[in-house]
């Protein structure tokens, strides 16, 4: 599950994104925004879209923070969370 | 559909985002993701960004939910003649906040901002105010200017009639006048005040930095976004943001600030007389309280480096202390801005009280970053925003929720 959810991830941002970013140049652990792949809140509002869409969750209030978002990794750990809590 | 409940109605440079940004936070009050829609009005030239379509307005208030107060900000309702009708036709109930500073300072920060907008061209503001006569005849409007209306700053800063036409339409009781001056020196305490005119829990602890209350209010502003119809977000011109580049602002020479205290002092007494508030300082260039010794927040910080929208793009007015939400910033045209020379962000521009030079610059991780070289201009929290390549808040979203350091198309200032 966790590699899936990292995949999905991998796939929103170089297929749904508008980032001109291909799957192969995604790495999990390069920020986000600054130093990384400056990602801006415009991107930030759909890649959160996307999230919800493709995992079928929300993500909650406390989790919508800069911590969450600092790179792919952060961002599935707090997914992966999320389908845990819904399958318990 | 729901409709907003309360309105910040004005005036621009006046602290208006800052309050904004606090009731965010209060969770019985959910404000509109889009800080100026500037719906009502309908004798002001039409803002870029404005929402002047029913369903996408209501859109705005679509998450209010169960909570008592949902409302929104847009600083030139004050200045409309309409506006004030308009609203109360629309929302009898509604409660109304109207945020002043003293005049003779806000035209002088407005006029700023416009010089680095394309509202305005001619960089100096005596030129501008002598202009006022030929642009009250329609001559010498920029060809750039989105909003020619804030060009005639004198009238934009004579209050009392644009502040009585609400207490005719609402009822004195309705409506909350708040001044800059008292929001500096504590903000906490008129904070409570507008909770308490809302009617929501006045208890309620609200972040009131700047820095921190802005990056919170960005993160609920991120959350909206991602429940707002594309449609909603197209007429935001939520991708279509344009970064404006601004010099320092220049101070203003004593003998514009003395003409100015002059011809706005007759305004100003009936503006105190309506109040009950003994403006006189404000006639003297001084302000309410005296000399400030311990201020609650920086006040140019309250207000915001470029507060107003402008033409062509869109812009918000980011207060200088909303450091961390540089860490969302547009790729390709800000990244040269926001980066310190050093390579470090800058997390604060500490600007001492008036005319405290010289002012300093604190990095992200908390050490200082050095002096800012701005030796002529003497209160220009906002301005220091620009020096040596910092530059503070250029994200879509801030300058969605009137928090952006550039200028923008349809938001007007803070």
């Amino acid at each position: 599950m966790p590699d899936e959810v990292l995949e999905g991830l991998k796939r929103i941002v170089a297929e749904d994104l508008d980032m001109n970013l291909s799957y192969e140049e995604i790495d999990e652990t390069v920020p986000l925004f600054e130093g990384g792949f400056a990602f801006d809140s415009v991107i930030l509002v759909e890649l959160i879209s996307f999230i919800e869409q493709r995992f079928k969750i929300e993500l909650r209030e406390e989790d919508l923070n800069m911590e969450t978002f600092r790179n792919l990794q952060s961002v599935a750990r707090i997914v992966q969370a999320q389908l845990a809590a819904r399958q318990s | 559909m729901r409709r907003p409940n309360f309105f910040i109605v004005g005036a621009p440079r006046c602290g208006t985002t800052s309050m904004y940004s606090y009731l965010r936070q209060h969770p019985e009050i959910h404000v509109s993701v889009h800080k100026e829609p500037h719906f009502f009005g309908s004798d002001l030239t039409p803002l870029p960004g404005a929402i002047r379509e029913e369903a996408l307005y209501l859109e705005l208030f679509a998450g209010a939910g169960d909570r008592p107060r949902a409302g929104e900000s847009s600083v030139w309702y004050l200045l409309s003649e309409k506006a004030a009708g308009e609203i109360h036709a629309y929302a009898p109930e509604a409660r109304i906040i109207i945020l002043l500073r003293n005049p003779q300072e806000m035209v002088h920060s407005l006029h700023s901002l416009y010089t680095r907008t394309g509202n305005e061209d001619l960089p100096g503001f005596a030129e501008a105010l002598a202009a006022e006569p030929e642009r009250r005849a329609g001559r010498r409007i920029p060809p750039g200017a989105y909003f020619p209306e804030g060009l005639l700053y004198t009238g934009v800063g004579r209050y009392a009639a644009q502040v009585e036409r609400y207490f005719t339409a609402f009822g004195r009781e309705n409506v909350l006048c708040i001044l800059f001056d008292d929001m500096v020196r504590d903000t906490a305490a008129v904070y409570r005040q507008a909770l308490e005119h809302l009617g929501v829990d006045p208890r309620f602890e609200a972040e009131l930095d700047p820095g921190r209350a802005g990056e919170r209010a960005r993160m609920q502003a991120i959350r909206q976004l991602t429940r707002t119809s594309p449609e909603v977000r197209r007429r935001l011109q939520f991708k279509d943001m344009r970064q404006h580049e601004g010099g320092p602002r220049s101070p203003l020479p004593a003998a514009d600030a003395a003409r100015l205290r002059d011809l706005f002092a007759e305004d100003v007494a009936r503006l105190g007389a309506l109040l009950g508030r003994d403006l006189g300082a404000w006639t003297r260039g001084e302000r309410l309280s005296g000399r400030r010794e311990a201020r609650a927040v920086d006040d140019e910080a309250l207000v915001g480096p470029g507060a107003d929208h402008a033409g062509g793009s869109r812009d918000l007015d980011l207060e200088a202390e909303q450091a961390a939400l540089r860490h969302l910033h547009q790729p390709d045209a800000d990244r040269d801005l926001l980066a310190r020379p050093g390579g470090a962000d800058m997390a604060d521009v500490d600007m001492g009280a008036d005319g405290g030079l010289p002012r300093r610059e604190k990095g992200l991780d908390g050490g200082e970053a050095g002096v800012l070289d701005q030796a002529d201009h003497a209160r220009g929290r906002e301005d220091a925003l620009q020096v040596g390549g910092s530059h503070v808040g250029s994200d879509p979203v801030d300058r969605l929720m009137g928090q952006a350091a550039a200028e923008h198309v349809g938001g007007h200032d803070g």
